[in-house]
């Protein structure tokens, strides 16, 4: 009987240790969230704030989401632009993902994903600007 | 003695030649472009790439596209706003950024005449080493047709003008006929006439 019980306790802390590996690998930690961000200028560090983010490989490829909280109380309107890495840090993809504007209401948190060009983009950064 | 007249023509002078003064530069092709509320490079670059990424994480494409790299081809799109707009420029993106991901390949439609013409100087003209000529009849045969609209409402008042796109994308199976994916864009873009920057 308690040879069964160590079985299972064992099972449980093998799954549970799987499933852990599974989900938690590609998750950004919460410190390493502003090395992710480019901020262009000390105008827009000041309003705009990432509160969180996701990444998960669709495939082969990486799906990153990114939440942007307005921390001011009036409406601002900014751009930003996805840029990704290979394992080597060298850009991926550097032709045609555009600026792309973006309005968010006072106080306000919005959600922007982007998926990267191919499956040699492992890393990634937000930049955003005026 | 200067007097007021001579100073008066020296600063016409100046004037009339900064008025005629112009600068080429090179800017960021991928920056936001406000010229006016036409169709513009950041609305075609943020269609092609909404649509690219929409496609590349379906999950039924992502299944498809694991063990095999599916031949596609792009039919035109149609242009059902008052615009004149290069619709062939956005999907010529979207193919571009398809073909680069490593997922799809492609049969050039647009090339046909030019093939043809080639395959009849390599089989024709008595120039070409029968050896290393293309051989006829091996083209491989599209799977899919990603073709698809774009559509545009404009609204106008004397101080505004709002006009709303809608850019509808479909990947179609040619042999079933089903569709199986779709994708939609939409901008909408305001222009507000101000008076001294009121």
């Amino acid at each position: 009987m308690k040879y069964f019980s160590l079985l299972w306790l064992s099972l449980a802390v093998l799954i549970a240790g799987c499933s852990a590996g599974a989900s938690g690998t590609l998750q950004p930690e919460k410190d390493n969230y502003e090395a992710k961000v480019e901020y262009h200028s000390v105008q827009i560090r000041s309003k705009l704030s990432l509160v969180d983010m996701r990444q998960r490989k669709v495939g082969d490829l990486l799906q990153v989401s990114v939440d942007l909280k307005n921390e001011r109380q009036k409406t601002i309107e900014f751009q930003y632009q996805f840029r990704f890495y290979d394992k080597d840090g060298f850009e991926v993809g550097t032709e045609g993902r555009p600026w792309a504007p973006l309005v968010i209401v006072g106080k306000d948190t919005q959600t922007v994903q982007a998926t990267a060009p191919n499956p040699s983009a492992v890393q990634f950064k937000i930049a955003v600007r005026d | 003695m200067i007097n007021i007249k001579q100073v008066l023509l020296v600063f016409l002078a100046l004037g009339v030649l900064s008025a005629c003064s112009t600068s080429v530069q090179y800017g960021d092709a991928t920056a936001q472009e406000t010229v006016n509320t036409d169709f513009g490079s950041t609305d075609l670059q943020m269609i092609a790439n909404k649509m690219v990424d929409d496609l590349l994480v379906f999950p039924p494409i992502v299944q498809m596209t694991q063990q095999r790299r599916p031949v596609l081809f792009v039919d035109r799109i149609k242009n059902k706003t008052t615009e004149h707009i290069d619709l062939e420029s956005v999907t010529d993106s979207i193919q571009t950024k398809l073909i680069n991901s490593g997922k799809f390949r492609f049969v050039d439609m647009t090339a046909v005449e030019q093939v043809r013409k080639q395959f009849d100087y390599q089989h024709q003209s008595g120039m070409v080493d029968e050896q290393t000529a293309a051989r006829m009849g091996r083209q491989i045969g599209a799977e899919y047709m990603l073709y698809g609209n774009m559509a545009s409402i404009v609204k106008r008042d004397n101080k505004t003008k709002d006009v709303y796109y809608k850019f509808t994308l479909k990947l179609t199976h040619l042999e079933s006929g089903i569709v199986e994916w779709a994708g939609e864009k939409e901008i909408r873009k305001t222009k507000d006439r101000r008076w001294f920057g009121l």
